[in-house]
Formats: C-alpha cells, structure tokens, sequence
C-alpha cells in the first residue's frame, strides 16, 4: 500500500503542471478563419470496418462521410441536394433518374471520381456474396447504366420515392474494389480507405483512436482525431479536463453546466432535436388493446409534459407523430393528445370497463384491466417512462407490471415474436421518411418491424402511393393523412423526442445548430490563429 | 517426473476437448445470433439480407456441424475470422487485445503480493492488535468499495482537480514520437490509477488469505518444537513459519495464471484501454462465436496448465509431495 503510493506520488510530482492558466484563457477573440489546429472529440465505440455498408455503425458512417463523397447528401435541414452530382434529373414517369456528376473530383491517388465508381460501388452493394443488410433498395433498381464517364442512369420498374435517398450512398473508388472482386468483403478499404476528401485517413489505432487529416484547405480545421472512449462518464471527465473538444451531454450535465462559467467560459453549447423518438407500442393481437377507444384513453391519460420533465430533465419535447419535428413530411397540424383524466375514463367507460366488484381495478366481462410493459434493462430512461406510466395507468384504475429484459433476450423473443402486451422502445429516424418498414400490414413476419400487428388498408395504400409519388408535395399530402391516422388510432403512444445537447470548445469558430445537427457545415469551422492549439504537422506529420 | 508431467498433459486433451464442447453448447442457449443482433431494428435490413448474412456465417448448418468445423479448425491451430463485419482473424484480434492486458495483470499481481503478503504476516504476528483491526477494516472497506466508483473517484481527484495523471487512455497522443524512457513513463502515468484502483481491491482478499495461513502454521506442533529448541521468536516465525505459509499461495499463483489473461470490463471501459475485457464482452453483446471460443478455448488451456504448473511447482516446495509413478518415492 505505502509503496504504491510512493511511486504514484514520485511519478505524479514529475507530471505536475500548473494549469489554471487554461481554464481562465479567453476563447473570444476572433481574427478571422485560417487554416489549422486538430479537433478532438470521442466516439462510445470503435468500428469494424471503414466501408460503412459493411460495418454499420456511427462511427464508421461519420469517419466514412468524412472520407469520402456521394451523389447526393443532406442538407442542414434535412433536403436532399446534390453533392459529387452537378444535377439529377427523374423523368416524367418517375422510374429513370439520371445524375450527372461534377468533372473535378479525384480520388487521393489522383483517379477522377467517375461515373464508374458509382456503378461499382453499386454492384459491390448487391452483389450476392456482400455480407450487407442494405441491399433491398438498390435491389429494386431494374437496371443501372453508366451513359458516359459521368452520367449515371438507373431505372426501376415503377417510380419508387425513397429510391433517391438512396443515392445519397458514400461512392467507393472503382479501381480499389476491382482488386476483391471474388469477395468484396474482404476489401482493403475496410482498413484502408481511399477517398476523396475533405479528410483522409492518417492513421487507426483498434480500440483506441483513428486520426482524420484534412487533404485540401478547406475544411479549415486541420485534422480530427476520434478517441474510442466507451464510458459516458469517463468522456465528461475529459471533457472537463479540457482534453476534449466536443462531445454530447446528458440532460443533467447540461443542466448542472450550462451556468456554469468555468464550464461555459471553455465550451458553447448546442441544443436540437434528436433523431429519434420513443414510444409506447400496444400488442394489436392483444384484445385489451384492439378497441381504439382504449388506446386513446390511454393517450389521453399519458402526462408527457411530465415524462419529458422526469425522465429527460426538460432537454426534450412531447411526441405526436413519426416524423421528425420540422422536417418537411411532418404534419404540423397534428398535437400530442393532451393530458385529460376525465375524458380517459369516459372513453374507457364507452369501451364497457368499469370497476363493477370494487376493487380498485377496471374489468369487463369478469376480466381485470392488467397489463405488462416491457423494455430492455439498461435504458434507465425508458425504465423511468415506464414507473411515470404505471402511475398515470392506476390513476385510471389500469395495474401495469414493468419487465425489463437484457438486450437480445428483449429482440428475440419479444420483439420479433410479438410477445408483449405493450413495450417501451425508441425509433431512430432516417432522413428518409418512408414508413413501410414500420407500418404496413405486410411487414408483421418474424423479425420484421410492425412487431405490434398494425393493420389498416388506408394507410397500407397511403405508404404505397407514397412510395410512388416523386414529387414531394404529393408525397407529403399521402403522408400528412398516413399521420392523422395514426393519431387518431393511436397504436403507439408516442411520448418524446429528446434534445441532442452538445458541447463546443469556444476557440472553434462558426459552428451553429440547425435540424440536422451542428455538423453541417463542419468545412468552414476554423480556429482563429491565436487560439490555435495543437499542431498538425506535430501530431500528423 | 517427467513421466507424470506428460501424463498430465495428455489427459488434459480429452478435458479440453470437453471443455469446448460445453462451452459451445452454452454460447447457443442464449437467445439471439450474431445476424438477428447485428441487424437489430435496423429500418433498412429486410428479411432477405438475414438469411444471406445467416448463410454467410454458416449459422444456417445443424449445430453439431458448426461445432466440427470450429473444432477440425482448432486443430489446425485456427480460431476461424470473427463474425463481426470486420471479419478480422480470431488470433489477430487476441493478439492486439492481449499485451495491455496482461501487462497489467502481471504488474497488478505483482504489486498485490508485494503488499498483502507482508500486510498479511504482520497481522498474523500482531494478532488482534490495533494494526491487525485497523489494517482489516481499512482493506474491506477498498475490498467492498465498487470499483467504478473509486476509479471514478480517482480520476476526477487524480485527473481532473489535481492534474497528476491522465484521466483515461494508454498512452499520451503523439507520443509515439518520444525517446523511450519519456514513452515508458508515459506508460506508467496512464496504467497507475487502473492498475493502483485493481490492486486496492485485491489486496483485502489476498492479505486475509496470507494471515489465516500464518496463523494456522503457527499453531503447528514444528513450531512448538522449535520454540523448544530456543530459536528467537523471529528466527522461528519468519523461517519455519513463513516458508510454510507461504505454500498455499503458489495455488493462487497457479490458478491466477489464467485470470492474467482477462481483463476487467469495467476497468477497460472507464479508462478506455482496448484489452481482452473488452473484446469479450463485446463479442459476447454480439455473439460472435468464434471469438467467444477462441477465448474460452485459451482460458481453458491457461487453467490446465496453471493447474499443473502449481502441482510440480508444488514438489519442490514440499519434499513430503511425491508423485504417483515414481517408485523410488
């Protein structure tokens, strides 16, 4: 014991440095963007792989997006527009889009970004043996064609909206995927990626870090380096420590710092809505839950003011629908239901459940009103959704049981076998919104995603035509009814949708929060010279 | 001797052999396979890409068929490529997670004998004092303190308010480029709060271990004798009493020669180190068979190994120890 500390206190006295000094620096002067400085920042877990078709995770979908370019992208409001594409054009019938790409672009070993590319990389994505789980829209695609080196054609065999979004896939280099043409998952790009631009990669240390250096003078900042930290906490506590240079917060450390001057004399911090919202769904199959009446009693006795208030700490805001708040499919007429005991228990009164031998529970037909919420162990929010719920429930006279089961035990046997009573989940939202997957009758098989058995021929027919309509206004109208029926039937209760709060260091410059996040224009953040503080061409030779 | 150690060895063939098998079976009980978790409410994966990825992986074939691969590969030394999209060989990823972690754990080990064994003799010698009651309630108190509290404790305390050592990581960014002794001590800086906070908790169990042995020996008829003889009390406790006490814990020694390999989940995570805890726990979120086995399969084969290792180390500790075989015994 004493001689532990005697050689922790000896090295640490070598490694004691006054720092007070950069906590009380001034981080508001600013003499215009110049090129320089590394940003630091931390990702919950590393990738496997950096073709993000293969691997599939966040960080390999925000490395990869750094590395390389694609037809079309994302806009800072969630628009598709061209990117490596100078144009795109669908024809009239909807079933040819044709994309005709920019002259200048290059890969980092000097070969132009062709129209090839895309139909490799597109090949490489269906081809059979690619061990991949995005194939199925590139697989609707009846043929696709290179017209010229660069002008792209596919068509498919009935117009097919969500297609488009699909061509906002990263474009992999021909030449390098060629090399791997017998198994395309064995691929030097999953550890060597080349792309072009605005980063590449500089080097990929496994478990610990993978440094980004920037390859043109745009972006300003000079290289990113993404350290591997997997404890939330343990990303805080660097943070604080000045080593990090953005990072997300949990609703109580934004709470407890955003006054904080020591804290936000070192960081801005960011607000917006998060891509994702959670709900409670109901098993359809489940008489309980088969009378529209019931669900929307239960709507109207969910407080989602207080859930966003006791489980999120305020840092979010109630749900009503399955768009994403501010995105052009989501319908704004449409308002959570609100909080109204009475008009719950009328409706429940409608529905024939009464306490009719007084025991405090609501039966019908000799049955008490019982029910088991589920959700997976670990999510200590959507644990507290479900005690807040349980409470609302028995204040209609309604028992609610809470089972939380671990992750793969929670997807395989209750989710993809439907069984549940009702469940507590989260759905994140693509940018792309086309609720098939989720709401059509013809997706309720084993391990697909209307796991609650909603069926409901209008709405069946609205996705499709959906599905069908090219041009964005139509397609909103079709979506716009799709939502008021949800609304109405309610088969999920959808409860919130919590705030991404993140935290900047001030010397980094021009960075503003927009619906899509603040990432958007992360090419022209900079660090005015003076506050330059590590040196690419030390850190990255 | 060697006639006993090589039939050790071979019995340990049919025991590992089954020690796979087990495991294997066990790995399938639980719900979810590497495709179903892998693509789980991914919105953008279909029915369609499921079987092919099930296909791809061979988890499609009756479970024994899966097993015999994985064994007639295993006898060719081959652990199989991971499941994982990286599709990386077993043996690449072990070998990457392996030396951090156990470099830690020997230096761990190696800190916790250097502390508890003396802690231990002390409170055997000085049975019921104030230092034996103290020591005793301060060591449970580390033993029962969770240790992500305390690692959490000591970074803020450590890394963040007095600035004495890094918070999390291994090695300071950049430093690859430093002259040696400065990377060592770079080192030492990041392990010192992982390793210090593992040692803490260790040393309650080992010192209590090493006093109860003391005491026991101590008690012994020997030492009777040769307090009798008119040896010094110090001479009697630390020559005839400590050598003896000392035996039991060449069966730690063994039976730690396996834990050297397995990181703490918890440990890695806090402190960002990418060791075997994480791999296998990951691989195990995952199910990534074939890195669950090969780990198990090596952890197994450190257990064997360890076990004999303490048995012969054992013999020469103890000359009353004698082996079946030997018939000069």
């Amino acid at each position: 014991m004493r001689i532990f500390w005697a050689v922790a206190l000896s090295l640490a006295l070598t490694a004691c440095k006054p720092n007070t000094a950069k906590q009380e620096q001034d981080f508001s002067s600013d003499s215009g963007p110049i090129k320089g400085d590394i940003l630091m920042h931390a990702t919950l877990g590393d990738t496997s792989s950096l073709v993000p078709m293969l691997s599939g995770d966040v960080t390999s979908s925000y490395v990869a997006g750094l590395i390389y370019t694609s037809l079309l992208t994302y806009d800072k409001n969630i628009n598709l527009v061209p990117k490596a594409a100078e144009n795109y054009h669908i024809s009239n019938n909807g079933k040819t889009i044709t994309f005709k790409l920019k002259k200048d672009i290059k890969f980092e070993d000097g070969t132009p970004l062709t129209a090839h590319d895309v139909m490799a990389t597109y090949q490489f994505i269906i081809d059979e043996k690619t061990r991949t789980p995005y194939a199925s829209k590139y697989k609707m695609v009846q043929k696709a064609e290179v017209l010229d080196d660069y002008t792209f054609r596919v068509n498919y065999a009935e117009p097919f909206a969500p297609a488009l979004s699909s061509w906002a896939m990263l474009i992999l280099p021909k030449h390098i995927l060629e090399k791997s043409k017998d198994d395309y998952n064995k691929t030097e790009l999953k550890e060597t990626p080349l792309g072009v631009g605005p980063y590449k990669l500089y080097k990929w240390r496994r478990g610990q870090d993978l440094s980004l250096k920037s390859t043109s003078d745009r972006p300003h900042i000079a290289g990113q380096r993404m350290r591997i930290i997997p404890d939330a906490d343990a990303t805080f506590l660097e943070l604080k420590a000045g080593n990090l240079d953005h990072s997300g917060l949990k609703p109580l450390q934004y709470l407890l710092y955003k006054d904080k001057e020591s804290f936000t004399n070192r960081f801005n911090l960011f607000s917006y809505l998060s891509n994702a919202y959670t709900y409670m769904g109901f098993n359809l199959k489940n008489p309980l839950f088969q009378d529209i009446k019931v669900r929307q009693a239960l709507s109207f006795a969910t407080p989602r003011d207080a859930l966003v208030k006791g489980v999120l700490h305020g840092q979010g805001q109630p749900a009503s629908t399955i768009f994403k708040p501010g995105t052009w499919a989501y319908n704004n007429s449409i308002k959570p239901y609100p909080y109204n005991l009475e008009k719950a228990k009328e409706l429940l009164k409608e529905a024939g459940w009464v306490d009719t031998n007084n025991d405090g529970i609501l039966d019908k037909d000799g049955q008490d009103f019982r029910f088991t919420i589920i959700t997976n162990q670990g999510n200590s929010l959507r644990l507290r959704t479900a005690e807040i719920l349980q409470y609302a429930f028995s204040q209609l006279g309604i028992e609610v049981k809470i089972r939380t089961q671990e992750w793969s035990t929670f997807i395989t046997n209750t989710i993809n076998k439907s069984q549940f009573d009702a469940i507590i989940m989260g759905w994140s939202l693509s940018a792309e919104p086309d609720p098939y997957s989720i709401w059509h009758s013809s997706q309720t098989k084993e391990g697909q995603f209307n796991f609650i058995h909603y069926k409901n021929k209008e709405v069946d027919q609205l996705i499709e035509d959906a599905r069908t309509e090219m041009v964005q206004e139509k397609r909103k109208v079709h979506l716009d009814r799709l939502q008021e029926i949800l609304h109405q039937e309610q088969p999920y209760l959808f409860l919130y949708v919590p705030y991404s709060n993140i935290a900047v260091h001030k010397r980094i410059k021009n960075v503003y929060a927009a619906p899509s996040g603040i990432d958007h224009n992360m090419e022209d953040w900079y660090v005015p010279q003076e506050l330059q503080r590590y040196s690419i061409n030390q850190l990255m030779p | 001797m060697l006639y006993y150690i090589g039939k050790r060895l071979l019995s340990m063939l049919p025991l590992l052999f089954g020690i796979t098998l087990i495991c294997f079976a066990v790995i399938q009980l639980s719900p979810g396979d590497p495709v179903t978790l892998g693509t789980s409410l991914n919105q953008e994966a279909d029915a369609d890409a499921h079987q092919k990825l099930r296909e791809a992986y061979g988890l499609n074939k009756p479970l024994h068929e899966q097993y015999l691969t994985w064994l007639k590969g295993l006898i060719q030394l081959d652990f199989g490529t991971s499941f994982a999209p990286d599709n990386r060989p077993v043996i690449d990823k072990i070998t990457e997670s392996l030396p951090v972690t156990l470099w830690m754990n020997i230096i761990g080990l190696f800190f916790v004998f250097l502390i508890a064994i003396p802690l231990g003799v002390m409170s055997a010698k000085y049975q019921d004092s104030f230092f034996d009651k103290t020591s005793t309630v301060i060591l449970f108190i580390a033993f029962a303190a969770p240790s992500f509290w305390v690692a959490l404790m000591g970074m803020i305390y450590f890394g963040l308010h007095l600035e004495w050592l890094p918070i999390s990581g291994i090695s300071t960014y950049g430093s690859e480029s430093w002259p040696l002794h400065e990377r060592i001590l770079d080192w030492a800086k990041h392990l010192i709060l992982p390793i210090g906070i593992g040692v803490l908790g260790s040393i309650a169990g080992m010192s209590r271990y090493m006093r109860s042995s003391m005491l026991e020996v101590i008690r012994q008829d020997y030492i009777t004798t040769a307090k009798s003889k008119g040896l010094t009390n110090t001479k009697v406790f630390y020559k005839h009493g400590l050598r003896n006490a000392l035996l039991p814990v060449i069966t730690i020694l063994g039976l730690s020669i396996p834990g050297l390999i397995g990181g703490s989940v918890i440990f890695e995570s806090m402190f960002s180190i990418p060791g075997m805890g994480r791999l296998f726990f990951d691989a195990v979120m995952m199910r990534d068979y074939p890195v669950i086995m090969g780990i198990l399969t090596i952890g197994a084969l450190l257990t064997l190994i360890g076990n004999l290792l303490a048995d012969v180390a054992y013999s020469f500790a103890d000359p009353r120890i004698r082996f079946g075989g030997q018939k000069n015994a």
